[in-house]
């Protein structure tokens, strides 16, 4: 019971981690039908910037509050990646626009090779640690026999942050004028045009927010693990492109209850299965997703569109 | 009028050509300045420190906004049609492509005569070779393009007689040049020379050959964009190594079976998915290859993990193993003993069994599965 329900709260974390990345998937997928593989990537790439704006502000600023700290670097790791993936759309997918069904996806999978790799030459290919921070934890059910359930400081800094960024992303999303034209873009992007929605701008925009979610996940996964290298982009992309799909693609909120149920499976699976196979895992549920409900939990039936 | 449009339209502006490049440089910096701009190192404490490179950061953003800043001044019309006028010129191009191997070959054997110690002048003596070279064989095969299309116009049926039999002749020499290729390479390079030209540039650029045939049956002809396609590659390598490593097999009885493995595999994965579309099916095999992939490395009672296996059974030729034993390739035939020999045979067998590729390929197309 002490396991499960640690595993649970582990599973949470994680899964929110999962959720912010999914989102991103599921919000490019839905304005332009283009599955964004190198989205992991720039998970990476700003799990990158947030440990170069953390040694800044920790080794030579000297800042002595963590929470301030946090707070600078989640800015600085949201505007750059942002930056970054503004300018992938720009160059490598916006020429493709109009260009047959799979040339932007194929684009990706360059384009999410190429960041692996300019990180792998510029940054080296070792994995980078950091001390770890928010150690301190809470307990909640003591267990005499020595296994107590606990929370640490910093799972609950995942929790609060992931639960004000979606809010404020939804807020975004169903109450500003800039969703609204998301919105139409998603359902007929000429139509949309026609109305005086600049596609282009909210394309752009699009990408711009997946990667602001994006950012926030890339720190959080450096506070909550630590430790960061290059090829830590593929696998926590791919398993929250399968949360996208477990949730239903172009469903905002599936996508993060379809995280939340990925990081729960893993480490569930991990628990009481085997840790070498919890990869595998998750790929069985993407493939069988795929095929079996392939609209997802919370996803609209799938219209063929010719 | 219309000509005064056209020269207002073809006139460099200036002004906005430095604003573009100004813009350039920022988002540049911006892009760079984490990850190039700063340096993640351990220290002897085993802390992440710091570094920095500005040099570099500033060299990079500098070459990325001049050269945005180039593109803005260059007068792009007139340099499209010179450059139409260049290419549509046999004659031109025959000059430059002689003027650039000629450059190439001086700067080649003055590298000889140039001392060691001299690295810059090496270094950029190697450039000139190597830009020259590439330019010069641009140029040879746009002369021969162009001379083609000069002398023999499509629209007459001489010509396109002509075109065809230049073809075929064409096709034959590469087929000539790719059977010529290991013995030229013997001879120019000598035994222990020639095993790197012939493993790295012959053998391995083959079988990425298959591959890519393999894949272009997939995706080009059936459209089913498969990025899991490697993974019938790896489970063709781990039937070979792992049923000669248990059952003693022959490369050749293995060769086939590897095969019909791969496709068995082919046929397994292909039931479920392919029902699925576009996208949808890249992922899906993707997460295929994926999984094949862990089990592979995390399945270490079999395959031995990130090890991989080792001690596999040699292809023999024919059943005469090519060692250097009494019964080896090189005494029964006479010869000394080299491993050259192995890795001639490999690369004819891999050249036949891509060429078989191609022609499969070539009658599918025409089979009624092709049309479809």
């Amino acid at each position: 019971m002490e396991v499960f329900v640690q595993q649970l709260i582990n599973g949470i974390t994680l899964g929110s981690i999962y959720g912010l990345i999914a989102i991103g998937y599921t919000m490019v997928f839905g304005i332009i039908g283009m599955v964004n593989f190198a989205h992991g990537d720039v998970f990476m790439v700003s799990a990158f910037i947030a440990l170069i704006a953390l040694l800044i502000l920790t080794t030579w600023i000297g800042i002595g509050s963590l929470v301030l700290a946090l707070l600078i670097v989640l800015i600085v790791a949201m505007a750059l990646t942002s930056l970054v993936n503004w300018a992938i759309e720009r160059v490598a997918y916006r020429p493709l626009r109009g260009s047959f069904r799979l040339a932007p996806l194929i684009s990706a999978i360059g384009m999410s090779i190429f960041l692996s790799n300019f990180v792998q030459v510029a940054q080296g290919p070792r994995n980078k640690s950091i001390p770890p921070m928010f150690n301190e934890v809470i307990v909640l059910m003591a267990d005499p026999d020595g296994y107590d359930v606990a929370v640490s400081y910093k799972q609950i800094v995942v929790w609060v942050v992931t639960a004000l960024l979606l809010a404020g992303f939804w807020f975004v999303v169903s109450r500003t004028a800039l969703g609204r034209a998301q919105r139409a873009c998603e359902q007929d992007q000429r139509m949309a045009a026609l109305l005086g929605v600049d596609v282009d701008r909210t394309v752009s925009i699009t990408f711009v927010m997946a990667a602001a979610l994006a950012a926030v996940a890339g720190t959080m996964y450096l506070m909550y693990y630590g430790v960061v290298s290059f090829a830590d982009g593929f696998v926590p992309g791919v398993k929250a492109f399968t949360a996208a799909v477990l949730g239903g693609i172009g469903s905002l909120p599936g996508a993060v209850v379809g995280g939340l149920l990925i990081g729960l499976i893993e480490t569930l699976w991990s628990a009481y299965f085997s840790t070498d196979y919890k990869d595998v895992a998750a790929f069985s549920i993407l493939v069988i997703t795929m095929i079996f409900l392939p609209q997802g939990l919370l996803g609209r039936p799938d219209v063929e569109k010719v | 009028m219309a000509d005064e449009a056209q020269r207002s339209a073809s006139r460099v502006d200036i002004v906005r050509a430095l604003r573009e490049a100004g813009w350039t440089g920022l988002i540049t910096l911006g892009l760079l300045l984490p990850l190039i701009g700063f340096n993640t190192v351990q220290n002897i404490h085993n802390e992440l420190v710091l570094e920095t490179r500005w040099p570099l950061l500033v060299a990079l953003v500098a070459i990325v906004a001049s050269g945005r800043l180039l593109w803005g001044v260059l007068p792009h019309q007139r340099l499209k049609r010179g450059l139409a006028a260049y290419v549509g010129s046999p004659s031109k191009l025959a000059v430059t492509a002689a003027a650039c191997w000629l450059i190439a070959m001086l700067a080649r054997y003055t590298l000889d005569a140039v001392a060691e110690s001299h690295t810059t002048l090496r270094m950029s003596l190697m450039a000139v070779v190597i830009i020259g070279a590439c330019i010069g064989t641009v140029c040879t095969i746009g002369f021969v393009a162009a001379w083609t299309l000069a002398r023999y116009p499509a629209t007459t049926e001489p010509g396109r007689i002509r075109r065809h039999q230049i073809g075929v002749v064409l096709r034959a020499a590469a087929l000539g040049f790719l059977v010529a290729y290991p013995m030229v390479m013997l001879w120019l390079t000598g035994f222990q020379g020639a095993i790197k030209w012939i493993d790295n540039f012959g053998i391995q650029i083959l079988i990425y050959v298959m591959l890519g045939w393999g894949l272009n049956i997939v995706v080009g002809l059936a459209g089913l964009l498969d990025l899991g396609y490697v993974a019938f590659y790896a489970v063709g390598a781990y039937s070979y190594a792992l049923l000669a490593q248990a059952f003693g097999l022959s490369f050749w009885i293995l060769l086939p079976l590897a095969g019909i493995l791969a496709a068995f595999w082919g046929v397994l994965l292909g039931f479920p998915v392919l029902r699925l579309r576009g996208d949808y099916l890249a992922i899906v095999t993707l997460a295929f290859g994926e999984i094949i992939r862990l089990i592979l490395i995390n399945w270490v009672a079999v395959t031995n993990g990130y090890a991989g296996v080792s001690g596999i059974p040699r292809p023999t030729f024919f059943g005469i193993p090519f060692n250097a034993e009494e019964n080896g390739f090189a005494a029964v035939f006479g010869l000394e003993f080299s491993p050259i020999y192995r890795t001639v045979f490999l690369y004819y067998v891999i050249l036949a069994l891509a060429l078989l590729t191609a022609a499969v390929t070539v009658r599918l197309r025409r089979l009624p599965v092709g049309r479809a």
